[in-house]
């Protein structure tokens, strides 16, 4: 008997998709808000009840809580999950969400607001004993701060006091630029935080990005799920996730997950969340705590057999987590590939187009998490993330093969992707020996592409629009007029 | 713009009927081709001359023969774009309709055409018309995503005409500013 009937999903895309199959296995109703941008996606046909909301754009209405509690209200739910991104990490919205009589799905807000400001963060994990990189702190005295930057020395990266998600990021390796870099990003951070403040740390160069999942339910029980390495990242946004991380021995994964477990318990931490590390030359730095479901927390599932949304709703429910940390196993190795709306030869630019053609990979394959459908328009309203592949296998090599195979057999038709580029990226030499790091991707251009068309292919694609373009297939029935309106081309 | 320089579009056959020379953009690169039909269908690509067939299968999917080679793959045709899926590959490819080769043409020419390079939305515009301007002045700083870009000039010119003004978004490949040949 579940203690929640009806679960309001506050989330779009593929994150929602993924709530709600778990809910659905569990019996709980889903309840879904949604824009209008959204109408003929994936999520609103797997939901039991829509409510629709409405905003000046379409990202205002997913984070526009009042109207988003009083859907949960009008449809009777007990619980909100705010999935991640828009309101997960807002601790005003959970503790409107609770006053309302509502259980906001995910930790308490006093946590929330603890890890959400990057530099309270940084200092609670400092004063704990825990490893954190040198840094300068505008808020402690914004009159030296640019000049206590300058003295960490260079490579820097500027990073907002209230970002998160690698938006507003720079990294400055010619102090020369430092004024100039400090005011972009603080234009950006007010633009995408409402917040100018920022800080700066010491930049670690080609460094590895791993985090642990963490578990706490509300009776002081606190786990991890093992590692994650998500080292494959382009301008801070992560592309490539995998666990177990090919870069840790068993000693050094010792230590970090158990560092992310003293972090949580500092913080009392309730619900799912994930503690992210630097690391680099041998040492590893706590990066930041995000208090929330991961967008890569398929990895972790694959490898350990557990599902984290299932969790996330036990312990809300306030249900003890009922295992220790002996009885969470890994087995195998797993990958997870985020499919983007982008052109990776065009600078990574973002792509729109309506969905013609979708077709997968096998369920045995890999796990698809799918954000869109055949006939759904893809915008530039939202993050370009729109769909996520994710395999496993008994090793990394292993894994590897079966995420190119997935890649091969995933076709989105219509709006460009990074599939070529993710296959790419996964047959790189360094990446197939796990000698990864955060600037892998921006070191070798040459992975973006295009890649060379042999004559064979590109002889077989220019035959297979010739025939399918109807006025070209039937000799260019519209063209003579062309030609009589603009003179007779001979050659 | 300069004068429109006139790519060859048609040529007589040997049994004296017209074909038509097509022009498509694969991967960003331009590409001719000639479709003709002698009983058979054939592409004509430089001076090769190959037999190709389309049998459709179900929904998107379709078998491709080309001389002796055989594909299966996956066909979306939108508009002037044809997207295929072939050995795991998606490729696009744009048929060009002759207005736009003479636009290409025009801009090779001399008159340079700032565009967008990805969808986005003007943040500001730093261009002033008839400024002179030198190549990689900042002519406008546009928003895409979670990144401020700027839009700068390909060359030096005078600003001849700024087609977007600030708050208005565009689609990729818009013209943003163009700036005029220099004699």
């Amino acid at each position: 008997m579940p203690a929640f009937d009806t679960i309001l999903v506050a989330n779009r895309g593929e994150i929602a998709v993924r709530i709600m199959r778990t809910l659905k296995a569990q019996g709980i109703r889903s309840a879904l808000v949604f824009h209008a941008a959204d109408q003929g996606a994936p999520a609103l046909a797997m939901a039991d009840a829509k409510i629709e909301i409405t905003g000046t754009t379409p990202v205002a209405a997913y984070l526009d809580g009042s109207q988003i509690i009083a859907a949960a209200k009008a449809v009777g739910a007990q619980a909100i999950h705010p999935g991640y991104g828009f309101l997960s990490e807002n601790a005003r919205f959970a503790r409107t969400v609770e006053a309302a009589g509502i259980r906001f799905i995910g930790p308490t807000a006093d946590a929330i607001e603890l890890m959400g400001d990057k530099v309270r963060a940084r200092r609670f994990v400092e004063e704990r004993g825990f490893p954190v990189a040198p840094s300068a702190i505008e808020d402690d005295d914004p009159y030296t701060f640019v000049e206590r930057a300058r003295t960490i020395g260079a490579p820097l990266l500027i990073k907002p006091s209230a970002g998160g998600g690698g938006k507003g990021m720079r990294i400055v390796r010619n102090l020369t630029l430092l004024e100039e870099e400090v005011d972009r990003a603080r234009s950006e951070g007010e633009r995408y935080f409402g917040d100018g403040r920022l800080y700066v740390e010491r930049y670690i160069e080609r460094p590895r990005h791993i985090e642990v999942q963490v578990l706490g339910d509300s009776h002081g029980n606190i786990v991890h799920l093992f590692e994650r390495e998500c080292s494959l990242q382009r301008r801070f946004q992560k592309i490539v996730e995998e666990a177990p991380s090919p870069a840790l021995s068993p000693k050094l994964r010792q230590r970090i997950c158990d560092a992310a477990v003293g972090i949580a318990s500092a913080a009392q931490y309730r619900n799912a969340g994930t503690i992210e590390f630097i690391y680099g030359a041998g040492e590893f730095y706590f990066l930041e705590m995000n208090t929330r479901l991961q967008v890569e927390h398929p990895v972790t599932e694959m490898i350990t057999g557990i599902d984290l949304v299932s969790e996330q709703v036990r312990i809300a429910a306030g249900e003890p987590l009922g295992y220790d940390q002996g009885d969470i196993k890994k087995r195998g190795a797993a990958i997870e590939m985020r499919i983007y709306a982008e052109d990776a030869a065009r600078d990574f630019a973002p792509t729109t187009g309506q969905v013609l053609v979708l077709s997968l990979p096998d369920d045995d394959l890999a796990r698809v998490d799918l954000g869109v459908a055949v006939g759904q328009q893809v915008t530039s309203a939202f993050d370009p993330m729109i769909a996520k592949l994710i395999v496993h296998g008994q090793t990394r090599a292993e894994a590897l093969e079966r995420a190119d195979q997935a890649l091969a057999r995933f076709a989105l038709l219509g709006c460009r992707t990074n599939k070529d580029f993710l296959r790419r990226l996964l047959s790189d030499s360094d990446v197939v020996a796990g000698e990864m790091h955060t600037g892998l991707i921006g070191e070798k251009p040459e992975l973006a592409g295009p890649a060379p068309l042999d004559t064979q292919t590109l002889e077989a694609v220019l035959a297979a629009a010739a025939l399918s373009l109807p006025s070209v297939r039937d000799g260019g029935a519209a063209a003579p007029a062309l030609h009589a309106a603009i003179g007779g081309w001979r050659n | 713009m300069g004068a429109l320089r006139r790519p060859p579009c048609t040529r007589q056959s040997a049994d004296g009927e017209t074909e038509m020379k097509h022009f498509f953009t694969v991967e960003g690169q331009s590409r001719r081709a000639w479709l003709a039909s002698r009983g058979e269908q054939l592409i004509l690509i430089g001076d090769r001359e190959t037999p190709v067939r389309l049998v459709r299968g179900e929904g998107s999917a379709s078998r491709l023969y080309v001389g002796d080679a055989v594909h299966d793959v996956l066909i979306a045709v939108n508009g002037d774009s044809v997207h295929v899926h072939i050995a795991g590959r998606e490729i696009e490819v744009r048929f060009e309709a002759a207005v736009s080769v003479f636009e290409h043409e025009a801009e090779a020419h001399g008159d340079a055409i700032a565009r967008a390079p990805m969808p986005g939305m003007v943040l500001s515009v730093a261009a002033v018309l008839g400024a002179q301007v030198a190549a990689g002045d900042v002519l406008l700083i546009i928003e895409s995503m979670k990144l401020e870009t700027a839009i700068k000039a390909p060359r030096a010119g005078v600003v001849e005409s700024i087609h977007v003004a600030a708050g208005q978004t565009f689609d990729r490949d818009t013209a943003l500013v163009t700036l005029a040949a220099e004699d």
